[in-house]
C-alpha cells in the first residue's frame, strides 16, 4: 500500500511532483544570527520582515 | 531599522494584513501578495529564528503559543485589528493567534495549516492511528533522527521531497540546499509544535471570525485531512481547493493563491474595524 521515499519514510500511494522549492533565499540568510535589530525583532521583524514601521 | 522598506503601503487606518510564512521559508515568500494587495498594509514578520532574529533556545519543546507570543505585540499595536494570513506552519500559528486573540483578529486565511495534532484526535475515534497520522509521523521521526545525528542535509532532503516530490532536492542549487539545511533544527522544533501542542479540534469551533481554508489539489493526505477537519468545525468558513497546486501552492501557484486571499479580504470589507484596542 505504501511506497518508500527513503528507507524510513513511508508515503501514501500518490507521489506528487510539484516542482522545486521556489522560496526566494538570499545568500545572506546563511549568516550567523546576530545581525539584527533587537527593537525591530521585538515587534516581530528581523532582517527580512515586510512592513515594519520606522 | 533593519527591515526592508514596505513596497506597497495602503491606507494607514485600514486594518493591516499580517502574513506568516511557512517552515524553512521567509517573509519574502509574501512579496507577490504585497503587490496583489496595493490598498492594504501588509506586515510579514519572521517566525522565531528566521531572518537573523533570535533563535529558539531548544531547551524545551517549541509550541505554537511560543510563536504566537512573538507575533502578539505586532497585533496589539494595530487598534483596528488585523487580518491573518498563513501558510503551512505559519497557518498553524495564525489559527493559534486567532484562538488566543478573538477580539483582534478580523479574519483568517490559511493555506494548509499543519495542525498535525488534530490527526491524533482521530486515533481515539478509530482506536488506532489513521494512515495520515502514520505518514506524517514517519516523516517527523526521520527528520528528527537525521537532525540529531548531524545529517541535517539529509533531513532537509526528506523535508523538501516529502512536500515537493522526489527529485525536488536535487533540483535546488547548492545555495538553496544550504539555506534549507541551515534551518532544519528549527523545522524539527516546528514539528514539535505542530504535533504535541494540544488544542482540540473543538477549540476551532469557537472561532467567530471568517476563516478561509485553502489547499492544493495535489497536497499530501495529512494536510488535506487537516483542512477537511477544520472545515467541518469552523463556523464561518470558506473552503477552496487550488487546482494543480500542492503544499507549496503559495510559492508555486502564487498568483492563484494570492487572488483567493485578496478576494476573501475584499469580501470582509463590510466588516467594521475594531472600535478600540483592548
Amino acid at each position: 500500500m505504501y511506497t518508500a521515499l527513503e528507507d524510513e519514510v513511508f508515503l501514501a500511494p500518490e507521489s506528487i511532483i510539484s516542482g522545486v522549492l521556489a522560496a526566494d533565499f538570499d545568500e545572506d540568510e546563511l549568516d550567523a544570527p546576530g545581525d539584527h535589530d533587537f527593537a525591530a525583532a521585538e515587534m516581530g521583524f528581523g532582517r527580512d520582515g515586510i512592513g515594519a514601521r520606522s | 531599522m533593519s527591515a526592508r522598506p514596505d513596497p506597497a503601503r495602503g491606507a494607514a487606518d485600514a486594518p493591516a494584513v499580517v502574513c506568516l510564512h511557512s517552515s524553512a521559508s521567509s517573509p519574502r515568500q509574501w512579496n507577490a501578495l504585497v503587490q496583489a494587495l496595493p490598498a492594504r498594509r501588509v506586515l510579514a514578520p519572521e517566525l522565531i529564528g528566521y531572518g537573523g532574529t533570535p533563535d529558539w533556545s531548544y531547551e524545551q519543546p517549541l509550541s505554537l503559543d511560543d510563536e504566537a507570543r512573538r507575533i502578539e505585540p505586532l497585533i496589539a499595536a494595530e487598534p483596528g485589528g488585523v487580518h491573518l494570513v498563513g501558510h503551512s506552519f505559519g497557518g498553524a500559528v495564525a489559527l493559534r493567534l486567532a484562538v488566543r486573540n478573538p477580539q483582534r483578529v478580523l479574519s483568517v486565511s490559511v493555506y494548509e495549516p499543519v495542525l498535525f495534532v488534530l490527526l491524533n484526535e482521530l486515533a481515539g475515534e478509530f482506536g488506532m492511528p489513521v494512515p495520515e497520522a502514520l505518514e506524517i509521523t514517519s516523516v517527523r521521526i526521520a527528520i528528527r533522527r537525521a537532525v540529531y545525528s548531524d545529517r541535517s542535509a539529509h533531513a532537509a532532503k526528506l523535508f523538501v521531497e516529502y512536500w515537493s516530490g522526489v527529485g525536488a532536492w536535487d533540483a535546488l542549487d547548492a545555495r538553496r540546499q544550504a539555506a534549507v539545511t541551515a534551518r532544519m533544527r528549527k523545522v524539527d522544533a516546528e514539528f514539535d509544535a505542530a504535533f504535541y501542542n494540544a488544542m482540540p479540534l473543538a477549540a476551532y469551533a469557537r472561532l467567530a471570525m471568517p476563516v478561509q481554508l485553502l489547499w492544493g489539489e495535489h497536497t499530501r493526505r495529512p494536510t488535506r485531512l487537516i483542512t477537511d477537519l477544520l472545515g467541518r468545525v469552523v463556523p464561518d468558513v470558506a473552503r477552496r481547493e487550488l487546482r494543480g497546486a500542492a503544499h507549496l501552492g503559495p510559492i508555486t501557484h502564487a498568483a492563484e493563491v494570492n487572488a483567493a486571499i485578496a478576494g476573501f479580504l475584499d469580501a470582509q470589507r463590510a466588516r467594521a474595524p475594531l472600535a478600540q484596542a483592548a
